[in-house]
């Protein structure tokens, strides 16, 4: 049976912007593209969710926060559902989580994540997210988190965190 | 460098079983592998530069890599071996043959020791039998690591 007063799916969307990655909190869920897909199957909401960065502490934060807003909204039942396919990528980050990114001294990750050359730490363009100068160079491929790598900058000499394309 | 020689040694061997499982006949098997393989290949790429780092640094930093490769050799050649899950794995289509890793793993692994001036180790003798359950007395101490916290305090949380 149909409930006509249920939430829709957009409303759904909009309720869960309000969840905030943990390790990351300038970012709502909906933003990074953790959450791949929300549907009603009959009376039960289906929320289906993608890990960023295998073994994230971050993920089942993410599950349980998301399950506390649908609890406090009386959304009625619901499943949290984990999908690994296909991976995430942070080239689903909007622009927005992007700028946010920049504004909380994280050089946001480069667009087109297959590209080798990013891979491999030969990153011409990360920007340094205090002084916006190129001349940055690499310290340690990881960084405070594993999704991070730890750069400086040779222009404001300020240490920053650059969010690795996957 | 005690960790990041077994590191690269690992990290070359998985990113090669990961691409091959990408092939896999089981689906979530796939998915996991083609998810893995990205971060893989950065765990590979940072273990690797670090024995470069060693290799290419001082002459303590070099020694220090050295022992390290030395201590880790017995430990290579399981990469490489079978049981009769990874037989029966095999057969099904769910995953590669693991020995036909070898050859691709060697060539990665000399690429970087090569570039850090350092000699692989010949192949000797290798310890076996992990994957049947025997193992050699560090995993008493591995375990009682692993376990001093919830034995100390049962029911610990954060």
């Amino acid at each position: 049976m149909v409930n006509d007063d249920r939430w829709n799916t957009t409303e759904i969307l909009h309720l869960l912007s309000e969840v905030y990655d943990p390790e990351i909190p300038a970012l709502n869920v909906v933003e990074m593209g953790i959450i791949r897909e929300v549907k009603w199957n009959d009376d039960t909401l289906e929320v289906t969710i993608t890990p960023t960065y295998s073994a994230c502490p971050a993920m089942k934060t993410i599950e349980e926060d998301i399950g506390e807003i649908l609890r406090e909204k009386f959304i009625g039942q619901y499943k949290v559902l984990t999908s690994l396919s296909p991976a995430w990528t942070t080239d689903w980050m909007t622009d927005e989580a992007r700028e946010k990114l920049r504004s909380e001294g994280i050089s946001p990750p480069q667009k087109g994540s297959t590209d080798k050359s990013l891979l491999m730490g030969k990153i011409r363009d990360v920007k340094c997210p205090m002084c916006g100068s190129y001349d940055t160079s690499m310290i340690s491929q990881f960084g405070s988190t594993a999704c991070k790598s730890l750069y400086k900058c040779l222009q404001c000499l300020e240490p920053f965190d650059y969010f690795k394309c996957i | 460098m005690h960790s990041q020689s077994p590191d690269s040694f690992f990290s070359a061997w998985y990113q090669l079983y990961l691409e091959k499982l990408c092939q896999s006949k089981d689906e979530y098997l796939q998915g996991f592998a083609a998810k893995s393989l990205k971060e893989v290949k950065y765990h590979l790429q940072h273990a690797s530069d670090w024995v470069i780092r060693m290799g290419d640094g001082t002459d303590e930093s070099k020694q220090r890599i050295k022992k390290a490769v030395s201590d880790i050799n017995d430990f290579l050649p399981e990469f490489f071996m079978t049981d009769e899950l990874d037989e029966w794995a095999r057969v099904e289509g769910i995953i590669t043959d693991i020995t036909s890793l070898k050859e691709d793993w060697n060539k990665l692994v000399l690429d970087v020791f090569t570039e850090a001036g350092l000699e692989l180790p010949a192949a000797g003798w290798g310890q076996r039998g992990g994957k049947m359950g025997r193992h050699t007395e560090h995993l008493g101490f591995i375990l009682a690591e692993m376990q001093h916290l919830q034995r100390s305090y049962p029911g610990a949380k954060w």
